[in-house]
């Protein structure tokens, strides 16, 4: 990993921390939704603290957007309890929650116009006309738009429909913001740009928000911290850092980032952690000496790719390796891919910076791919107590 | 992912809170189903009961033994389902190339087109039985011009024959073929005809095996319908059939009007019903429900029966032949080479056969109607072709003739509270319906919109049957009830199309804006909608207002109404004033659907103003 990296890391982590300290905004206790046999989400249970940026994460019918509907009561529980600073709230109607959201076709309101879908809460509130002027004209600047309040919102494009939600949501000023993939229509570029200014008026407002994407790349750039789903239930809760170097399962190393997902064999215990072979390579032992998966849970173990290196001459001692041929190259600018097959056939991915005139490894050649021991990651079997 | 809330299974406390709350989101389900049962099902049970029971109150086959030892009772259903059956073949292959011309048109040729279809749709059968009267008489249009071209000396007979009024239940049933046709052709993917093109097939080929099969759940469902309608039609034979041409619906309006043997009329009736249902079972082994009301997509049934599996293979064989041939035959006619991709209709585009074909039945199905208004303006004191001088002596008539007005005003206040009540029954409905899920939906559905498919004929006898227990025959009462009943269906369907493509989370998002449930309703909901369940409310209007078969019943004196008035004047006496009071329908019916239209439009324009931001 290269310092840039571990230093974000580091700043992520902390942040993070200086969160835990804060009081609970939103508590979700036991909350559980089955429609008929069909279990959208078992009971899960996750606190989000005052002013965090939490995204809930996972492949579609994980269960994602079952946890936003509850929390924003359009959808009933089945089971379990919600708690707004820590008043029950599981049965408050939508409009009593005092929470925003911003939906992914932005759900803005055809018939009426860009100036009246913004002062929509505030009516539905009673504020005075004139502060609705006031209000609605001070988020149209926020938003950069306030040229097209009296338009109507079929008359803008995907963009700024994104950014008139947004500013419907936040003009008065909910105190949980609720996001259900709301760049999930838009272009890279576009999305791009929401992104820093999602995070901004994140950081400017300090109000708690919950989003909910199965875009990776958008989590880690976004996240305070990441509830990662599958299936209907909550398989880890951490900061982007957590996730991405200690995942805890195999579905949560293979969702965020790639990396090489390897079965071991032969696991026992040494030096503080374990040894072990790879069925893929002969029967050389390798070390994991940082482990804490107990040698009878021990499963598999994942490798970023970035994490090896692909060297034609053998590697220090103090490194696991493989040998395998060169399958293929990419040069994808920054970063060159190898794809290395391995004695058994299965394919490692490694990336590794690109410097000028990196000529010596071509396709065909006999490699040795290595990583640090400390670096080995084991995951636990299926299952196994964590 | 689904965002509706569905049942709720209670699993921890407040179980039953939770029970209560899912049953009151339903419960808007329960008027309508309460009014269908009691004036629906109770009185069809009823009627078909009172067939088992001889006049002592004992169980007996008494009635059906008599059905069946008359060879006349025997001939007559033999002469409905030929009928129904040439009715349906007609209906369905004259209606196809149409229906194809409509579903790939440009938007606004479409839009003129389906216009063109609504116009027959929506005139009744009986100006539309009347206007074939004009038209094939002896003296009628068709025979006058034939004589003056010196095609015929002697004038031809085309009424009061088997061909005549297949000419007339075809034309009274092709508008609903088609819309049933094209509501199936549009859902398909103009790029499955391109890209089978790709793939090496001819213009033929594309056709016969991939557009035509993808449409065939149209095409069953339309013949199926039309044939459950032409069971139970008798306004077009009675006046365009000869003495031969008595159908089972004729039977059971003798057997109650003038026999008043209502034990035997329910027999009849058992065996009308009994042979819709045999249709239904072998429309459902051929081709499976799920393609019927599929409308909204083609869906393969999940395991087709063996006798499926077997006509499938068969028809693949058949359908590559018939490409392969139609190939060859393009070829031949240079016609091969047509660019695919037309910029101007945005790749939509029939070629000149399907137009012409479309072109001429559209023809056929609308230029009748209009043969009425000339004759209007005859001064012959009988209906006939051509007519002579002019003058608004009809018009005059129908105007000082106060059981003329009486029914006029009659018709308009019946339709009037019916649609509303229709109304009051179906939106609450339809709201549950597509936005909840239900226990038992597909047998919800199939009691909402048996009014359409139980042979209306049956529905007014038992109303009549039940009203005359509790005093409602001749009321406007009963007869708003009974209209109702009817347009039940229609008005459901509208509504729940229209609901269909409101994209619930505006309601949502207005709910976490703070609004209420009513507030989110008044301001969000309604105005959204307000174009679909207007013309709902329309298409309410016109289903009471042109019935003829449950007024006939259940009416009588003050209680009248328009059809019915024409119908027992058509029967006695041909005035022409009859094209006088038809011509001011037709005028009405204009009005009506140049409205629909316009508020299909708006509707369409706001819903489209949803679909836009969600891309």
């Amino acid at each position: 990993m290269n310092p840039i990296q571990e230093t974000a890391g580091r700043q992520t982590v902390d942040a993070a921390r200086n969160l835990t300290g804060r009081a609970v905004k939103l508590q979700v206790e036991k909350l559980a939704k089955h429609y008929g046999e069909f279990t959208a989400l078992s009971p899960s249970s996750l606190d989000v603290h005052q002013g965090e940026f939490l995204t809930l994460l996972g492949p579609s019918g994980s269960g994602k957007t079952t946890l936003l509907m509850m929390v924003a009561g359009l959808v009933v529980p089945s089971g379990g309890e919600i708690r707004i600073d820590g008043r029950v709230a599981t049965s408050v109607p939508p409009s009593k929650r005092d929470i925003g959201m911003v939906f992914q076709n932005y759900a803005l309101f055809p018939h009426l116009t860009v100036f009246e879908n913004i002062a929509f809460p505030l009516r539905m509130r009673r504020v005075p006309e004139a502060q609705i002027r006031k209000d609605v004209m001070r988020v149209l600047e926020m938003v950069e738009l306030p040229h097209v309040a009296e338009r109507v919102p079929r008359a803008l494009s995907g963009g700024q429909q994104q950014r008139i939600a947004l500013a419907r949501c936040i003009v008065y000023a909910p105190s949980i913001i609720l996001m259900d993939e709301p760049l999930g229509a838009l272009d890279k570029r576009l999305r791009d740009q929401l992104q820093i200014e999602i995070k901004n008026l994140h950081k400017s407002l300090g109000t708690t928000i919950l989003y909910v994407t199965h875009d990776q790349q958008e989590t880690l750039t976004m996240s305070d911290r990441i509830c990662l789903m599958n299936h209907g239930r909550i398989e880890q809760v951490g900061t982007p850092t957590d996730l991405y170097f200690t995942p805890k399962t195999e579905f949560g190393a293979a969702f965020l980032g790639e990396s090489n997902i390897l079965p071991i064999a032969d696991v026992t215990a040494s030096d503080g952690g374990i040894s072990f072979t790879l069925p893929l390579d002969g029967h050389v032992r390798m070390s994991a000496p940082h482990s804490t998966v107990a040698p009878a849970d021990a499963a598999k173990i994942m490798l970023r790719p970035e994490w090896l290196s692909v060297t034609v001459a053998p590697p220090q001692e103090a490194f696991n390796s493989v040998r395998g041929k060169v399958a293929d190259i990419i040069f994808t600018g920054e970063v060159t891919r190898y794809f290395v097959s391995t004695g058994s056939g299965t394919p490692l991915a490694a990336s590794q910076l690109t410097r000028p005139g990196d000529r010596a490894i071509n396709v065909g050649d006999d490699v040795y791919i290595s990583w640090p021991r400390e670096r080995t990651y084991v995951l636990a079997r299926e299952g196994a107590a964590a | 992912m689904s965002v509706v809330a569905p049942p709720d299974h209670p699993s921890s406390g407040g179980g039953w809170a939770r029970a209560l709350a899912a049953f009151a989101r339903r419960a808007p389900l329960l008027p309508v189903l309460i009014f269908l049962a009691l004036l629906m099902v109770w009185p069809v049970a009823q009627l078909l009961g009172l067939s088992f029971f001889n006049d002592q109150g004992q169980l007996t086959w008494g009635h059906y033994s008599q059905l069946f030892s008359s060879r006349i009772y025997v001939e007559v259903l033999w002469i409905t389902v030929r009928l129904a059956f040439f009715t349906t073949v007609v209906a369905v292959i004259v209606a196809y190339p149409v229906a194809f011309v409509i579903a790939n048109s440009e938007n606004k040729v479409r839009a003129w087109l389906y216009f063109l279809v609504l116009i027959p749709f929506w005139t009744s059968f009986l100006v539309r039985a009347l206007a074939w009267m004009v038209l094939l008489g002896r003296n009628g249009t068709i025979n006058s011009w034939a004589q003056a071209l010196g095609l015929t000396d002697a004038p031809m007979s085309l009424i009061y024959n088997f061909a005549g009024v297949l000419i007339g239940t075809t034309h009274a049933l092709l508008p609903m073929a088609i819309i049933i046709i094209v509501s199936v052709m549009e859902n398909i993917d103009q790029n499955l005809s391109k890209a089978a093109m790709t793939m090496g097939g001819g213009r033929g080929t594309a056709f016969w095996r991939v557009f035509f099969p993808l449409s065939l759940p149209g095409v069953t469902s339309a013949a199926l319908l039309v044939f459950l309608s032409a069971l139970g039609f008798f306004i077009t034979p009675t006046l365009l059939g000869g003495r031969r041409e008595v159908v089972i619906s004729q039977l059971i309006i003798t057997e109650i009007q003038e026999m008043l043997n209502w034990p035997f009329g329910g027999a009849v009736s058992v065996l009308l019903l009994g042979c819709a249902l045999v249709i239904f079972w072998l429309y459902d082994r051929l081709a499976g429900f799920s393609a019927l009301g599929a409308a909204a997509q083609a869906r393969v049934a999940a395991e087709p029966s063996r006798l499926s599996r077997v006509f499938a293979r068969l028809s693949i064989a058949l359908l590559g032949v018939l490409g392969r041939i139609t190939d060859r035959l393009l070829a031949l006619a240079g016609a091969d080479s047509r660019p695919l991709e037309d910029s101007r209709t945005g790749g939509r585009s029939a070629s000149l056969a399907w137009k012409v074909a479309a072109g001429s039945v559209l023809f056929f199905a609308c230029a009748p109607i209009f043969i009425m208004i000339p004759v209007s303006f005859t001064q012959k004191a009988v209906m006939e072709w051509p007519p002579s001088g002019f003058t608004f002596e009809w018009y005059r008539m129908y105007l000082q003739s106060p059981q003329w007005i009486s029914a006029t005003v009659t018709s308009f206040t019946v339709a009037f509270a019916a649609s509303l009540l229709t109304m009051a029954l179906a939106v609450p409905a339809a709201f549950v319906l597509i936005r909840q899920t239900v226990v038992g939906r597909s047998a919800i559905m199939a009691l909402l919109l048996s009014p359409m498919v139980v042979p209306r004929i049956i529905i007014a006898i038992a109303l009549f049957y039940v009203y005359s227990g509790i005093g409602l025959v001749g009321t406007t009462v009963g007869l708003v009830l009974g209209h109702a009943v009817l347009s039940i269906p229609y008005a459901l369907m509208g509504v729940m199309t229209v609901l269909r493509n409101y994209d619930e989370r505006l309601d949502q998002a207005a709910q976490i804006l703070g609004a209420g449930k009513t507030q989110t309703f008044v301001r969000i909901t309604l105005p959204l909608i307000r174009f679909g369940v207007l013309s709902a409310f329309l298409l309410a209007f016109i289903t009471s207002f042109d019935d003829l078969t449950v007024s006939l019943f259940i009416t009588g004196g003050l209680s009248t109404t328009l059809p019915k008035q024409m119908w027992e004047d058509a029967t006695l006496q041909v005035s022409p004033v009859l094209a006088a009071v038809s011509t001011l329908i037709i005028v009405f019916m204009l009005v009506v659907l140049a409205l629909l239209e316009w508020l299909r439009r708006r509707g369409e324009a706001s819903l489209k103003a949803q679909a836009g931001q969600s891309q």
